[in-house]
């Protein structure tokens, strides 16, 4: 009778064992890393650098609660899982917050290309009728080959547009509506004195 | 006695039974090593704040090392992790763990040292070269320059303006690479304006020569005479060797230089004398007044420079070159004449008449005096 009681005492023993030493969630690990893999691919690095930072730090930092649990006699790996899982999760809406970054760049540099050309035409057409009214001693050809450097400029942040190469993009082309901006005031000021003197 | 033996063994037994696990489970309290999450945890943590505070741009080698000695020590502990529990040793990943703490914190420090130090020097070129392109400004707009200077000034103004947008965003490494290009660029503009300048200034000795010249005739002969000064855009009245008037000129499209041939647009310099007024249907610029361009000295030159073959053969020393009305556009439009504003053409046409001398000079300053003077 005693020995009955030993042995099912040892299986349930045994089955405590094995039912308590989990199978390493390699799967989940692979998942995760996967889909971090995805966020780079999306340059989230560069468009939501924090929100990428913080995700690779969960990512580090569940990847050693899962090596800690590795380390133990007996694995539960319940909650490294479900942090995992969690984290893949985050990467995705990391992935699309930067790829609606991006667009955003994208559209901020479009909007600024539309604005740039409005204000080219603007000022060609003023530069066009300014030398005889143009009083102060800045020189038009300065001027128009400040308008050939924007225009180079211009051709400049759509090879940059499709080359990815978004950032960039939008801030040479900030930097060129300034200088068009400016050459429009410069011009707008001595066509408003030429209609004066009318 | 029988009962008795299979009563001890029975005893022997459940002892063993009892003992066996319970040593086991001694064994594995007491012999598996601890594992080194705490060292890496702190390790991560040092990691993940170093990162929060250290720009891109300016991550230091320590923090990089940090990042590899924490790598490492994953792997160790996973490579341990492997092995049987009470075989496993983490004193190897521990170590590592330690120093990549050490690692990160010494980081933040290291990189904004570097940081202050590289935005110091941002903003020294910044300052530098806005200096240098105040100076150039002061000059640039005056300045008949060729396109592919006048280019580089556009696009080194348009870089330094980048530059400054990357550097609000804190993108140090491009605002860095856009500052060089800028300053490459301004610097070719400067080097080139201080050499045209340098070379042009060398004849300030004839200039003010033949510019004493002829205020000493005006004085002897108490009579008008014109001096034109080209770097200043005036043209000067002086009567019995004094100063009357001064009116505002404008010259030549490529108005540096002496004329050297009929086209390029320059205003000629040396002593001439008005040979013809012209008003009402023979000028179509208010009033002109005709001057002896080419004199004998504009024909030697000329004909040396075809000899010498800096000019074509069928160059033409070109002519036709007056002070008139129609001035006052606030460029250097003509073709080579020196124009006037209509209504300070009337002024001078009436005061001189045929025969009065009109030098022109590139300028009666000396440079450094021209540069440090204000923006005409």
């Amino acid at each position: 009778m005693k020995i009955k009681l030993l042995s099912g005492i040892a299986i349930v023993g045994l089955a405590l064992v094995f039912t308590g030493c989990q199978k390493y969630p390699q799967a989940e690990v692979d998942a995760a890393n996967a889909a971090i893999e995805a966020t780079k691919a999306v340059q989230a690095n560069l468009y939501v650098p924090e929100e990428f930072n913080a995700l690779q730090d969960s990512l580090t930092a569940v990847l050693g609660a899962v090596e800690k649990e590795k380390s133990k006699l007996f694995h539960n790996y319940k909650d490294e899982v479900a942090k995992l899982t969690w984290t893949a999760e985050q990467a995705k809406v990391v992935a699309a917050n930067a790829q609606a970054k991006k667009e955003q760049y994208k559209q901020e540099t479009a909007a600024l290309l539309v604005e740039l050309t409005t204000l080219m035409d603007q000022n060609k057409e003023m530069l066009a009728k300014a030398p005889k009214g143009k009083e102060g001693k800045a020189a038009l050809e300065a001027i128009a080959t400040d308008l050939t450097g924007i225009e180079t400029g211009v051709a400049e942040v759509n090879n940059k547009l499709a080359s990815d190469d978004i950032i960039n993009a939008l801030n040479q082309a900030k930097a060129l509506k300034e200088k068009a901006t400016s050459i429009n005031t410069e011009l707008s000021e001595v066509m408003a004195k030429v209609k004066g003197k009318r | 006695m029988v009962r008795q033996r299979k009563r001890k063994f029975q005893i022997v037994l459940i002892s063993l039974a009892v003992l066996i696990p319970l040593s086991v489970a001694a064994l594995f309290y007491w012999g598996t090593p601890e594992p080194p999450d705490i060292e890496l945890g702190k390790a991560r943590t040092a990691i993940a704040e170093a990162k929060k505070v250290i720009a891109p741009d300016f991550i230091p080698p320590a923090f990089n090392e940090a990042v590899i000695l924490y790598d490492s020590a994953m792997h160790f502990w996973k490579v341990e992790n492997e092995r049987f529990i009470l075989k496993r040793n983490y004193s190897n990943a521990r170590t590592l763990a330690i120093r990549a703490e050490q690692l990160a914190l010494l980081s933040p420090k290291i990189a904004i040292q570097n940081s202050e130090e590289f935005l110091a020097a941002i903003n020294r070129d910044i300052e530098a070269i806005k200096k240098d392109t105040a100076q150039i400004e002061l000059l640039y707009s005056r300045l008949p320059l060729p396109t592919t200077i006048n280019k580089k000034y556009s696009t080194g103004l348009m870089l330094l303006k980048e530059a400054e947008i990357n550097l609000e965003q804190k993108n140090y490494k491009t605002c860095r690479i856009k500052l060089e290009t800028a300053k490459s660029n301004l610097s070719d503009v400067a080097r080139h304006t201080s050499s045209l300048l340098s070379d042009y200034f060398s004849n300030l000795g004839t200039w003010k020569r033949w510019a004493d010249q002829t205020i000493r005739e005006s004085a002897q002969n108490q009579s008008h005479a014109i001096i034109v000064d080209k770097f200043a855009g005036k043209c000067y009245l002086y009567l019995g060797g004094k100063l009357k008037t001064t009116f505002e000129a404008e010259l030549g499209k490529n108005w540096i230089g002496e004329k050297r041939y009929s086209g390029d647009k320059a205003t000629p310099e040396g002593k001439y004398r008005i040979t013809k007024k012209k008003e009402g249907h023979s000028t179509k610029y208010h009033k002109a007044m005709l001057i002896n361009y080419p004199n004998d000295e504009d024909k030697q030159r000329f004909q040396e420079a075809v000899r010498n073959r800096e000019l074509p053969r069928y160059a033409k020393i070109g002519g036709m070159i007056e002070i008139h009305g129609g001035g006052g556009k606030g460029i250097n439009w003509t073709d080579g004449c020196v124009a006037l504003e209509n209504s300070q053409m009337d002024v001078l046409y009436r005061q001189v008449g045929v025969g009065c001398p009109v030098t022109i000079v590139g300028s009666l300053q000396p440079l450094i005096n021209v540069i440090k003077g204000p923006k005409p």
